[in-house]
């Protein structure tokens, strides 16, 4: 039981450690490790995990890495991959902010990082359209889309807000449909 | 007790951002409601965590909480940050059936995806501000950074169409901020 808590902790760091830019490019190491490697499961079952992990809130990776975990070992395992998978970047990114912090006078610091900022820049854009273009033909996707977008951009409420009449305007939606659909 | 108060707030972000870049709204509007932390400071930080290894969601939550109380701030924001997706996770594995063919969980979610792409097209005109102008919004500019600008031209064609790790695009930036002097 504690050999396959440990081993947990231990993949889930590794995988962790060695992905850059966020949870979707954890993607093939999930697939090395859990597929190919320890064939704790197949590549469609990571495939199904996969989009639920989709379908709840929280970082994809996180999420992948719990749900993958508790069907394996169960909930113990669970929380033993979320700590694995948060942990050691949690650790490395404070290291990181302490030393850059303390070399801030370094002016290449300053230009490197401004040079990162327009690259994010350019990469949030990518994700917003990541988003956008699996709803382009979906009145009901885009019209959401661009009232979160004023409502926010304006300042007329909070994130929370906007989330919560989004996903209550859409079931309502969605159940005056399903009531014009089911008619003769 | 701001302990408290990043505990109640990450927890919030825990439970409604959807995906790692779903957190980022949720940490504007914590910039613009207390004296945590900046725009500009945010912005460092966002740069920071899409440069370290690690989901890019848990990194920006343990900076912010960082920046806010040190590190028991960083330790509660990114364990309030993590619980409920992880909660939810379990308790999706026990029902996992009911979950998945759920017409209102379904529903729900076909509203909170356009949401958040929404809510992160409206915080993007904050960082592109950051990034151009140096100010945290369009509409406070009052000049542009052109050779910022003219990267950012360059970089979007291939963001959008180069497949590869985006930590190669990232060390991009870094050597033209440097040889460019950005």
């Amino acid at each position: 039981m504690i050999k396959n808590l440990l081993q947990t902790f231990w993949i889930f760091t590794k995988v962790s450690l060695s992905t850059f830019g966020g949870g979707y490019s954890m993607m093939p190491q999930f697939q090395h490790e859990l597929v190919e490697r320890r064939q704790w499961l197949s590549e469609e079952e990571l495939a199904n995990f996969y989009a639920l992990a989709q379908c709840q809130p929280g970082a994809f990776a996180v999420n992948t890495a719990v749900l993958v975990s508790t069907s394996r070992y169960g909930a113990a395992a669970g929380f033993v991959a979320a700590a694995g998978i948060v942990l050691a970047p949690v650790l490395f990114i404070l290291g990181l902010a302490l030393l850059l912090n303390r070399h801030a006078d370094i002016p290449q610091i300053a230009q490197a990082m401004a040079g990162i900022k327009v690259v994010v820049a350019a990469l949030v854009l990518h994700n917003v359209w990541l988003f956008l273009k699996t709803g382009l033909r979906n009145p009901l996707y885009l019209g959401v889309f661009a009232s979160s977008l004023i409502l926010l951009a304006f300042g007329l409420f909070s994130p929370i807000i906007v989330l919560l009449l989004s996903a209550a305007a859409a079931i309502l939606i969605g159940i005056l449909r399903k009531k014009k659909g089911s008619r003769p | 007790m701001i302990y408290m108060q990043l505990l109640g707030e990450f927890l919030k972000i825990g439970i409604f951002a959807i995906g790692g870049p779903g957190t980022m709204p949720f940490l504007f509007d914590l910039a613009a409601r207390y004296d945590w932390f900046s725009l500009a400071e945010l912005a460092d930080m966002i740069t920071l965590a899409q440069t370290a290894p690690g989901p890019f969601g848990v990194n920006v939550v343990a900076l912010a909480g960082f920046h806010s109380a040190g590190l028991p701030g960083a330790a509660i924001a990114t364990a309030a940050f993590v619980l409920p997706p992880t909660l939810i996770s379990l308790l999706i594995c026990r029902f996992l059936a009911l979950w998945r063919s759920n017409r209102y969980v379904n529903m729900a979610f076909s509203g909170l995806r356009p949401a958040t792409a929404g809510l992160l097209a409206a915080i993007w005109l904050n960082l592109l501000a950051l990034a151009i102008c140096g100010t945290d919004s369009l509409f406070k500019a009052t000049d542009i950074n052109i050779k910022a600008l003219l990267f950012l031209l360059v970089m979007l064609p291939l963001v959008f169409r180069v497949r590869i790790n985006p930590v190669v695009f990232i060390a991009a930036g870094a050597l033209v901020g440097i040889l460019a002097g950005l």
